[in-house]
């Protein structure tokens, strides 16, 4: 696969393929567990390795068109940041496993009913996703602030989830497997918007050239 | 200290700056500053002016019938334009596109020749000058053994470097160079590349290139040129990674040129 990127725009479209496989792991992860639907989960496997194998495709072809273009400006800037995306991306798609694999476990055993919180942390972390994806393509550098904007809600989001299930396990232990499940997951999500927040301050940096991470430090040379 | 803390010289300073082939206008109103120690980067398309610039900078512009020039051009505060030329030329160093050794000369002569006409005839200030000239052209150990054979005998990247030599000599305060590796192998340009870093420390360097990767490797400052206009002077680190205007932006990542 590695010799079908011979451009940046080639560069780019894979970058959206294995993009669009972390949001459907997402999807069917999360979905099987808020839908106690256990045979969503069969794909994540299969998507996993298919986002593997283009996460070293990607690698080699960045170090590839570098060597080759020699790049400067806008072009070099996409290059690096696309090989940073790469393995934002292919993280994502390893916490999408884990909350898949957790959720095997979870879901037999003793229910929760899942709170408002976990369902609009679910939703806020695949919203960024596709978000910080969406501005990647168009090369949006407003809609990636948005992204960044939103990492605030979901961090929140998590705090507050993990305080139920701690109070949840103190007044019925019965509770103690499944809540610290709940807590992983939450954990997951809140790395997924991590992650998107990393991609959209990727985006910004392909559009405007400025290095947004941790409130903009400047660094001199 | 940082270095943008470290206060330096203004060596060359351009003031309105037009040049004229006839009623063809092929320079527009350029105003910059190279200070001390830097090397200057001179980018853009065939015809965008560069080297009708650089040629302005030691007067050999107007050399051309036709051709004419206004606005100021100041060498250590001096305007240029108010001197006689040839002391200029003396002062200014160029090396061009081509080696150009002078025929018939020897080694040992060709970097001597700028400080003859200049009236240096003793020959122990001589030999000590042409010594230290070449070493700093990083030719001295090649030629050391044979300074009396002709300048010619030397392969292209050790001409270039002669030329650069010769330059040198008279000790210029700015050193002209228009496309010097363009006509050398890639391991000769190398040379000539890791040279202009040693030379920075004593000359100011004015550098017109076509390659982009050799502007970027080897300038502190890159002006990019678009028929005739200055579109963009800056930090050569800032140019190639983040271009203020649109037109160097498609420029430097091949849009167009």
């Amino acid at each position: 696969m590695d010799s079908e990127i011979n451009t940046l725009q080639q560069l780019k479209h894979q970058i959206s393929i294995m993009g669009g496989y972390v949001e459907k792991a997402l999807e069917e992860a999360t979905y099987a567990l808020i839908a106690r639907k256990v045979e969503h989960l069969d794909n994540i496997d299969k998507i996993e390795e298919k986002i593997n194998e283009i996460h070293v495709v990607i690698d080699a072809a960045c170090f590839k068109l570098l060597a080759k273009l020699s790049p400067f400006a806008s072009d070099l800037r996409l290059i690096l940041a696309c090989f940073k995306m790469n393995n934002d991306l292919e993280r994502m798609g390893d916490h999408a496993r884990n909350i898949s694999l957790g959720t095997r476990m979870y879901l037999s055993r003793k229910e929760i009913p899942l709170e408002k919180d976990f369902l609009q942390m679910t939703n806020e972390a695949r919203w960024m996703v596709k978000a910080a994806l969406d501005a990647f393509v168009t090369k949006d550098a407003e809609k990636a602030q948005k992204v960044l904007e939103h990492d605030d809600v979901v961090d929140q989001l998590k705090d507050r989830l993990t305080q139920q299930m701690k109070d949840l396990i103190k007044k019925d232990p019965d509770f103690v497997e499944s809540g610290i499940d709940l807590i992983l997951f939450s954990r997951n999500l809140e790395r997924i918007g991590d992650l998107a927040t990393n991609i959209a301050e990727d985006v910004i940096f392909i559009a405007s050239g400025d290095d947004v991470r941790h409130g903009g430090i400047a660094v001199d040379g | 200290m940082p270095n943008s803390q470290v206060q330096k010289n203004t060596i060359l300073e351009v003031k309105e700056l037009n040049a004229w082939f006839g009623d063809f206008h092929a320079v527009k109103n350029i105003n910059l500053k190279v200070e001390q120690n830097d090397i200057l980067a001179l980018i853009g398309p065939s015809g965008c002016g560069k080297s009708t610039f650089i040629r302005t900078i030691n007067r050999l512009h107007e050399e051309v019938p036709g051709a004419r020039v206004t606005g100021e051009v100041r060498l250590l505060g001096q305007d240029i334009y108010k001197m006689d030329p040839v002391k200029i030329r003396r002062q200014v160093g160029m090396v061009f596109q081509k080696p150009n050794p002078f025929p018939g000369l020897s080694i040992f002569e060709n970097v001597a020749v700028g400080l003859k006409l200049s009236g240096i005839q003793r020959k122990s200030i001589l030999t000590e000058i042409v010594e230290k000239s070449l070493k700093q052209a990083a030719l001295w150990n090649e030629v050391k053994d044979k300074l009396n054979e002709p300048g010619t005998s030397l392969s292209g990247g050790q001409q270039q470097r002669l030329c650069i030599a010769r330059a040198l000599a008279v000790t210029p305060p700015i050193l002209l160079m228009d496309e010097p590796t363009s006509a050398l192998d890639p391991i000769s340009t190398a040379r000539i590349e890791d040279l202009l870093q040693d030379l920075k420390k004593y000359v100011t360097i004015v550098i017109v290139t076509h390659n982009m990767q050799q502007a970027s490797r080897v300038s502190t400052k890159t002006a990019f040129f678009l028929s005739g206009e200055l579109i963009e002077f800056g930090d050569t680190s800032q140019v190639f990674t983040k271009p203020n205007k649109q037109k160097t932006e498609e420029y430097i990542t091949g849009r167009f040129g």
